[in-house]
């Protein structure tokens, strides 16, 4: 060994493990501002038709959260007018007003609350998934309960079986090809589940 | 070392540019930005802003925009809405009175909303709209090296001293599938000057 | 220590023995320094590197414009009400509301949030019950001009005449309640939240008064 490499031999090792350490030091910022502000992770995907079957388990800051459920796109129909509380809102020209129809099979005491559920077209463009939006939708995967006929209120929790379905209504330019349904609950994890793009056009 | 050397002479190493990417637009164009296109389609002043239930009466004035925007890759919320004046100084939606302190965007669909500030005179001649995803909020932090739609809202002096003086009254709306009803009536009597 | 010495070392022990040896060496003065030095690094994210800020008086009156936070504030009256419908009502059955009618102006250059013109304003003697957590309760702020909330954050260049109001409890029957206001701080530089530029709640008071209180129907 030649003098350089004998004085700094040391430093030779150590060189490489600095880097790692400092690579490592600063990487919780790829997960934190890219992997988990974004849709990274499909943790399902279904053909046209088929269930897409999701049984997971992760930590969040909070609590440890348990899905296992199976959903399934059984394709999309359009409607001319939204239904609200303070009467229907027509859908504007050039936009069409997708109804999701989605069916659902979990056991009765999964949490299903709080998904979002997107459309995504032929170029890659995600519609949807804004919940708190225009059209005053909540909770897209849990049965709609219908207004209390005495009261006039909606109750908010619904008990439901072990199988279920819903129609969440998701806005969409007309010229857009929708090819698939994205269900999620919370980035960066999502369901694709593919749709016939011909059946939405 | 010689490597090194190269790097701190060459590579300007203090120097970190964090600007935003600032696209200039006047009322009526059309802004294209990368999560959205935006478009200021009026500019309006108003002595009071109408709900069904309420009556809003501004300490100084309610400068009034129509705005347009139409997702682009995602529906998202645009959060940044700051009317800025010629000295810098930044002003934000008022809450009350019912318009939109953000619009809902929807990939592809067009949004309409009303934004309302509350402004002093001196806001009005030479402002602008500054339009982002996030909100300007500590010294723009989240606007870094993000698409921002700076459009002129084209008020001169003569324009600046007329809204001063308005009385007209608009419905408030927040962000909506169609365009917001613009016609101005007068201001309800316990509001106007 | 000789005990220490008799055993045989190692690698990592001959450098802990070598670094011992040059800070034992070392001048007191040196060592002294070195160690006001490191007391002052573990204080820094409390403010440990800051100057010393010039503590204000406390018990100041409120008979004339006060700087709260980045508020102009100016004391108007103090009434206790029955309702303030459409804006406010008791939500305790019988209770009534304790109001403060002040004009609250920005004069600053930026937006300036009203919860920290909020925040800081308290009252006693006025009959208002603690916030569940037993701290003092904070008002909810109205725009006396047409009675909305004035939530959110107030534009610099204008100035409202707002009531600041407080729930009161029932049976509540003085003439005279204390209002306290909290001093607040700004910082250019929050090392805690990232947040610069920010005001910080304080422990003590800007002003305290004890102001006549009307009693309205």
């Amino acid at each position: 060994m030649s003098g350089w490499w004998r004085v700094n031999r040391w430093w030779l090792v150590v060189l490489p493990i600095a880097l790692v350490a400092m690579l490592a030091a600063s990487s919780y910022r790829l997960k934190t501002m890219w992997w988990d502000s974004g849709y990274h992770h499909e943790i399902a995907s279904a053909g046209v038709g088929r269930w897409a079957h999701v049984d997971e388990s992760y930590a969040t800051f909070t609590q440890r959260i348990h899905h296992r459920y199976r959903v399934r796109a059984d394709g999309l129909s359009t409607t001319d007018s939204i239904p609200q509380d303070s009467g229907d809102l027509p859908v504007p020209a050039g936009v069409t007003a997708y109804l999701v129809h989605l069916s659902f099979e979990a056991a009765t005491d999964q949490d299903m609350a709080y998904c979002e559920v997107m459309l995504v077209g032929s170029d890659g463009t995600v519609y949807g998934g804004n919940v708190d939006d225009q059209i005053n939708q909540s909770d897209l995967c849990l049965p709609v309960a219908e207004p209390d006929p005495e009261t006039g209120i909606t109750p908010t929790d619904v008990p439901r079986g072990r199988t279920w379905t819903v129609d969440p209504i998701v806005l969409a330019p007309s010229s857009a090809r929708i090819r698939a349904v994205r269900v999620t609950y919370g980035k960066p994890r999502y369901v694709t589940l593919a749709v016939d793009p011909a059946a939405s056009s | 070392m010689g490597v090194g050397r190269l790097i701190s002479d060459h590579i300007p190493l203090d120097h970190v540019d964090a600007a935003s990417f600032v696209h200039r637009g006047d009322v009526g164009e059309r802004v294209r930005l990368r999560f959205a296109d935006v478009t200021v389609t009026d500019v309006r002043a108003a002595r009071a802003l109408t709900t069904h239930t309420t009556a809003a009466a501004p300490a100084g004035v309610f400068l009034v925009l129509a705005v347009t925007a139409v997702g682009r890759g995602s529906d998202q919320n645009y959060v940044g809405l700051d009317l800025v004046d010629p000295a810098g100084i930044h002003y934000v939606p008022t809450v009350r009175g019912g318009c939109a302190t953000a619009i809902k965007g929807r990939a592809g669909v067009p949004s309409y909303a009303l934004i309302c500030y509350d402004v002093p005179r001196q806001a009005l001649e030479g402002a602008h709209l500054q339009f982002s995803l996030a909100p300007y909020d500590n010294d723009g932090a989240f606007q870094r090296r993000d698409d921002v739609a700076d459009i002129d809202l084209g008020i001169h002096a003569a324009e600046a001293a007329r809204m001063w003086r308005t009385n007209d009254s608009y419905k408030a709306s927040m962000t909506e599938l169609t365009p917001p009803d613009l016609t101005p009536s007068p201001a309800p009597k316990a509001v106007s000057r | 220590m000789s005990e220490a010495e008799e055993r045989p070392r190692g690698r990592a022990g001959r450098l802990t023995s070598a670094a011992t040896t040059f800070v034992v060496k070392r001048p007191r003065s040196q060592k002294l320094g070195a160690l006001a030095g490191v007391a002052l690094l573990v204080t820094a994210p409390f403010g440990g590197l800051r100057s010393a800020a010039d503590v204000p008086p406390e018990h100041v009156s409120v008979d004339k414009p006060l700087m709260v936070g980045p508020f102009r504030f100016t004391f108007v009256k103090a009434v206790t009400v029955s309702d303030l419908e459409p804006a406010a009502k008791p939500s305790v059955e019988g209770g009534r509301l304790f109001v403060i009618e002040a004009r609250v102006s920005n004069p600053g250059e930026r937006p300036e949030p009203v919860i920290e013109l909020t925040r800081a304003l308290t009252v006693q003697d006025a009959g208002v019950a603690p916030d569940t957590d037993g701290s003092a309760a904070t008002p909810d702020m109205y725009d006396v001009d047409d009675s909305t909330t004035l939530s959110g954050s107030i534009n610099p260049g204008v100035s409202y005449l707002v009531a600041l109001v407080w729930d009161q409890q029932p049976g509540w029957t003085g003439d005279h309640a204390r209002l306290r206001i909290a001093r607040q701080e700004y910082r250019d530089k929050d090392p805690l939240t990232l947040d610069d530029h920010t005001w910080w709640l304080m422990d003590d008071a800007l002003a305290t008064a004890t102001v006549p209180v009307e009693v309205k129907k």
